[in-house]
């Protein structure tokens, strides 16, 4: 069994890309360039900063005509819809605005602000139209899906892991433990036995000039000294779910429903596990 | 006084042992070897290593018009059959050392970028927004500034101007030193 380790700065952050197989040097680089590019694509199709990507194209015209989704596009949005449901709006990517008004993220509209919500995002099978303009913003749930796409490409491996930043996805997640940032110490993780096989993790480490998570439902920044991590069936659901988790903590029973876990790291370093209705 | 490569990375190991012995806050991964980051950037294109040591005109010079430091009088590089370059460097910033391998097209422009070592106080497993890091295609020409090319976003900040300056300083040893040889 041959083993290929590799990390390269990609999506604001360092994406590690890890497979073993009967397999020479030669094919694991072949197999995890496939990874590397997957990454890329889902990045060109979801980034907010890339004027160009389809993310740009259906917050500058969304309102005026139904676009035409690329099936990763559809997928992410599907579940960003489904989750605003089941939240009631504690997730909702309408959220690119409140992140340019913070300046998170670069106004590339120039746009007046328009209070839409999820509520005014309408998809069908194959297209989304939006009743207000909206600016949306898939910081929240893309990265997850993109290590997903990425792990994918990985499948003929033996064994396969794909880490973007702490999002992170593996095929032998029941016997690889995870290392999650202490939010209180800037040193040693604390690991922990990975109860999904993918995990994402929330929270505002080291960050001088403020968060840059929104509350949805008071359009405002809200900072923890506590880290949420959830584990979950997919890298999207996880990354999503970390963001519920952060701002209401009684979404216990909600994400046990999603087949997740979700788990607390205070700044003491003291892990709790979350249970169903608490 | 300067140390040259060795003894610094020797100097290097030491101050991070301490480190590590003493709050056990370090951790390291390790991704390719020097062999494989060759492959992984330049395939099987034939390279020969060529023994470069800047004389200090030229690590001022390069100093001057990349805006870092140059801590490495001698370089670890390779010429490809085709003009091109391989290197390998090292990134040096606070809280992480981090061994990149570089890849420079023979107009000095870069081809790819990997990591081959992460040595980190504290690390990036940090939320933040999408950001890339684009600096593929650049060359000194366009020298690379946070928030202009490259978007710095909370929590990449530390190791991606560090990549940054990185990049920069190759480039620019590009343009004054390995263009001519």
């Amino acid at each position: 069994m041959n083993t290929l380790n590799r990390c390269r700065p990609l999506l604001g952050t360092f994406v590690e890309v890890s497979v073993s197989a009967d397999a020479s040097d030669k094919e694991l680089i072949i197999l995890s360039n496939k990874a590397f590019d997957e990454i890329e694509r889902i990045h060109g199709l979801m980034s907010f900063h890339e004027e160009v990507s389809e993310l740009s194209i259906l917050n500058k015209t969304a309102h005026i005509k139904p676009h035409m989704l690329s099936k990763d596009m559809w997928v992410v949005l599907s579940q960003a819809l489904a989750l605003s449901v089941l939240t009631d709006g504690l997730f909702d990517v309408s959220i690119g605005q409140e992140l340019v008004a913070q300046g998170s993220l670069p106004n590339h509209l120039a746009r007046q602000h328009s209070k839409g919500t999820w509520k005014d995002i309408v998809l069908d099978e194959e297209s989304v139209f939006f009743k207000k303009p909206l600016l949306l913003d898939l910081g929240g749930i893309a990265k997850g899906y993109a290590v997903d796409c990425a792990l994918k490409q990985l499948s003929p491996a033996n064994s396969a892991l794909v880490n973007a930043g702490g999002d992170l996805a593996c095929t032998d997640w029941r016997t690889t433990p995870v290392s999650i940032r202490n939010p209180g110490s800037k040193g040693a993780g604390i690991t922990l036995p990975m109860s999904g096989p993918a995990v994402a993790t929330s929270g505002c480490y080291f960050q001088d000039e403020g968060s840059v998570m929104i509350d949805p439902q008071t359009r405002k920044p809200v900072e923890h000294k506590e880290s949420v991590s959830v584990f979950a069936p997919t890298c999207m659901l996880a990354d999503a779910l970390t963001k519920v988790a952060y701002l209401d903590k009684h979404s216990g029973a909600l994400i046990e429903k999603l087949n997740a876990q979700a788990v607390t790291i205070d700044g003491q370093g003291n892990v709790t596990m979350w249970e169903a209705g608490k | 006084m300067k140390l040259d490569r060795r003894e610094f990375g020797k100097s290097i190991a030491l101050a991070m042992a301490g480190l590590a012995l003493s709050s056990a806050r370090l951790s390291a991964k390790t991704y390719l070897t020097i062999d494989q980051a060759k492959q992984v950037l330049w395939g099987d294109m034939p390279m020969e290593q060529v023994a470069v040591t800047l004389t200090s005109a030229q690590a001022d010079a390069i100093e001057d018009s990349s805006d870092t430091n140059v801590r490495n009088e001698k370089l670890n590089v390779w010429k490809t059959q085709d003009g091109g370059w391989f290197i390998v460097d090292q990134v040096i910033g606070k809280h992480e050392n981090i061994d990149i391998a570089v890849a420079l097209t023979a107009q000095g422009k870069v081809k790819g970028l990997e990591i081959l070592t992460y040595r980190e106080t504290y690390g990036f497993e940090i939320e933040n927004a999408a950001w890339r890091a684009q600096f593929y295609g650049k060359d000194a020409s366009e020298h690379l500034k946070l928030d202009e090319q490259i978007q710095n976003i909370s929590g990449a900040t530390l190791s991606s101007r560090h990549i940054t300056d990185g990049i920069n300083r190759l480039t620019h040893t590009w343009v004054h030193v390995l263009k001519m040889l």
